[in-house]
């Protein structure tokens, strides 16, 4: 049932190439004066690249210099203001939201690394009913913000949800989730570990597929037990992926919005803000886009450091492993 | 690998299931959830779980009513679209990558890496003002435009690095006919990298047509609305049938959850593919 996943990777790790230079270069080599021919294949994505990221990366982080409201054509020129305003405790709300995208990160990377492992783990092998559940699994990964926002909001709902219910049918006192500050952020948590835990599950069970069976079998001869070989055997394999999905789970931490901003739009009381929610909530609810292109060039500044420090990670993991 | 025969083995996978069965339970629950709410006829039994008084009619009755079937034309162009571009410029520049070694290329590489890590909210400021002074409010290209751009890096490299794997001897024999470029790229790369096109067309099939964000800001007129923006579309107009709110997002749900059940297989292998890679 994952064999063609197998064959496949087996395949990849014959043969890493990638990040090797291409040999035979002689066409490129000949014609070193005029531009390479391998420009004209490049240059139709770069084109829509150039257009529709790199333009706007760069306006920006030069309409964060401006004061405008997006409906007049009149832009001041303010400077560093809005960076003042937001770094110098004149915006409250702008700490709040570092300090939940943070929060987001540390939280929701390591519970679907944990649960995308643990799943993986219990998959791995000749388990009955193993493609259902590997399907039930990973099917939240496919579903769309709006759906996933909707029937969560239903779960809880603070008047009749199911986790409210369940919560009353137990002997507890209804919970408001998403309404208090207090747990809004820890229920959001929770729908983030739902949706993608599968998709690590399913990137780990890959990785499992390459680890030589003989490994297990010689751990089990020696007289290890079943959580030792998981300990000893399972999780310094993977590793790898591990760096990998850390890197996918920080970008997409820092890419979260759509779930949160249907469910809560950020409150109660900026408790679930996060950084992408106020950049859109400047620029077209509060009509500041000056405002929230600073806001914006922050979390670009922010999501390139964690970028550099974990593809470091990476490269020394790969080393390591070795 | 006899390990089903060893006891030891068979209580292991009985603390599986264990562990599993809850699990996949509440894994199922919003979706069922969802469904449920869908087939009831009254607000009062949306969480009911009697098995009686199951009906199709809010899926029915929200069909007819409302603009959903416009809306789904509407998510297929977009998603299409981009996939198709997405695969085409995407392997054209992979080919290019891999097949010549040129001055500039770590550059080009460097450069769609960013567009990886890129949120798409850090740069919504501009892409809305683009898309306002190029006069492309409610006009597919608006969403086709930047979800090609915010899918390329992805495409680009997971391209580039199939075509690197393809043996040099390959393109040797291709020379040695005098073929051109294009046509080695087309007859014989972009078909050997089946599985990298399988891949992107998943990524960015999902991508597309999941999008909110950018559909919500930029088709507004009634007319150009992806399916996403159905709940908010219709929520008033259903504002006191709370089946008929349910019958619309399962509407909106059971599309992609049976194209997914249907080809479950080619969506692990492609997305397992692209991971190792």
């Amino acid at each position: 049932m994952t064999s063609s996943v197998g064959l496949d990777t087996r395949a990849k790790e014959r043969k890493p190439v990638v990040g090797t230079p291409t040999t035979g270069t002689t066409p490129a080599r000949r014609r070193r004066r005029r531009p390479s021919p391998g420009w004209l294949y490049v240059a139709p994505a770069l084109a829509v690249f150039a257009v529709f990221v790199a333009y706007p990366i760069v306006a920006t982080i030069r309409s964060s210099f401006y004061d405008y409201d997006g409906i007049s054509p009149i832009r001041d020129w303010v400077g560093l203001d809005n960076y003042r305003e937001m770094l110098g405790g004149l915006d409250p709300y702008f700490w709040k939201a570092v300090t939940n995208t943070l929060l987001w990160t540390v939280v929701t990377v390591p519970a679907q690394l944990l649960i995308g492992l643990g799943l993986a783990v219990l998959l791995d092998g000749a388990l009955r009913g193993k493609v259902v559940y590997r399907t039930v699994f990973f099917m939240p990964a496919v579903l769309s913000s709006a759906v996933i926002a909707f029937a969560w909001g239903w779960i809880f709902n603070p008047d009749e949800g199911v986790a409210t219910r369940v919560i009353r049918a137990t002997g507890g006192s209804g919970q408001a989730w998403l309404a208090e500050p207090g747990t809004a952020i820890w229920a959001a948590f929770g729908v983030s570990a739902w949706r993608y835990s599968g998709l690590f599950m399913l990137f780990y069970l890959a990785a499992m597929q390459m680890i030589p069976r003989d490994l297990y079998e010689s751990a089990r001869i020696d007289g290890a037990s079943w959580w030792q070989r998981v300990r000893r055997i399972t999780v310094p394999q993977v590793r790898p992926m591990t760096v990998l999905l850390t890197l996918f789970g920080v970008i997409g931490a820092f890419r979260e919005f759509e779930v949160v901003y249907i469910l809560t739009r950020g409150g109660p009381a900026h408790a679930t803000d996060l950084l992408s929610i106020q950049i859109y909530d400047q620029a077209f609810d509060l009509s500041r886009p000056g405002y929230a292109a600073a806001i914006a060039t922050a979390l670009l500044v922010l999501t390139a450091i964690c970028a550099v420090v974990l593809l470091r990670l990476i490269s020394w993991a790969n080393r390591s492993v070795e | 690998m006899n390990r089903t025969t060893s006891r030891v083995a068979a209580d292991r996978l009985a603390w599986s299931h264990l562990a599993l069965l809850p699990l996949a339970v509440l894994w199922l629950l919003p979706i069922v959830l969802l469904l449920n709410g869908a087939v009831r006829t009254s607000t009062a039994d949306i969480f009911s779980v009697s098995p009686s008084g199951l009906t199709l009619e809010n899926l029915i009755a929200v069909w007819r009513e409302t603009d959903l079937l416009r809306m789904f034309v509407n998510s297929t162009i977009v998603t299409v679209a981009s996939v198709i571009a997405v695969v085409v410029l995407g392997s054209l520049a992979g080919f290019g990558l891999a097949y010549y070694r040129f001055r500039g290329s770590g550059i080009v590489l460097l450069v769609l890496l960013s567009g990886i890590m890129l949120a798409p909210a850090a740069i919504i400021v501009p892409l809305y003002e683009l898309i306002l002074d190029l006069g492309m409010l409610n006009t597919y290209p608006a969403l086709v435009g930047p979800y090609t751009a915010l899918g390329m890096a992805a495409s680009v490299l997971l391209y580039r690095n199939a075509f690197l794997a393809l043996p040099n001897e390959l393109r040797e024999a291709a020379s040695l006919d005098g073929a051109g470029s294009f046509r080695i790229y087309l007859r014989m790369y972009l078909p050997l990298a089946r599985t990298a096109t399988v891949t992107i067309a998943i990524l960015q099939g999902l991508a597309a047509w999941n999008d909110y964000i950018l559909a919500l800001l930029f088709m507004t007129d009634g007319k150009h609305e992806t399916v996403q923006l159905a709940f908010i579309a219709f929520q008033g107009q259903y504002f006191s049938s709370l089946p008929k709110q349910f019958a619309v997002m399962a509407i909106v749900m059971l599309p992609v959850l049976i194209i997914f059940l249907v080809a479950q297989r080619a969506f692990v292998s492609g997305l397992s593919a692209g991971a190792v890679k």
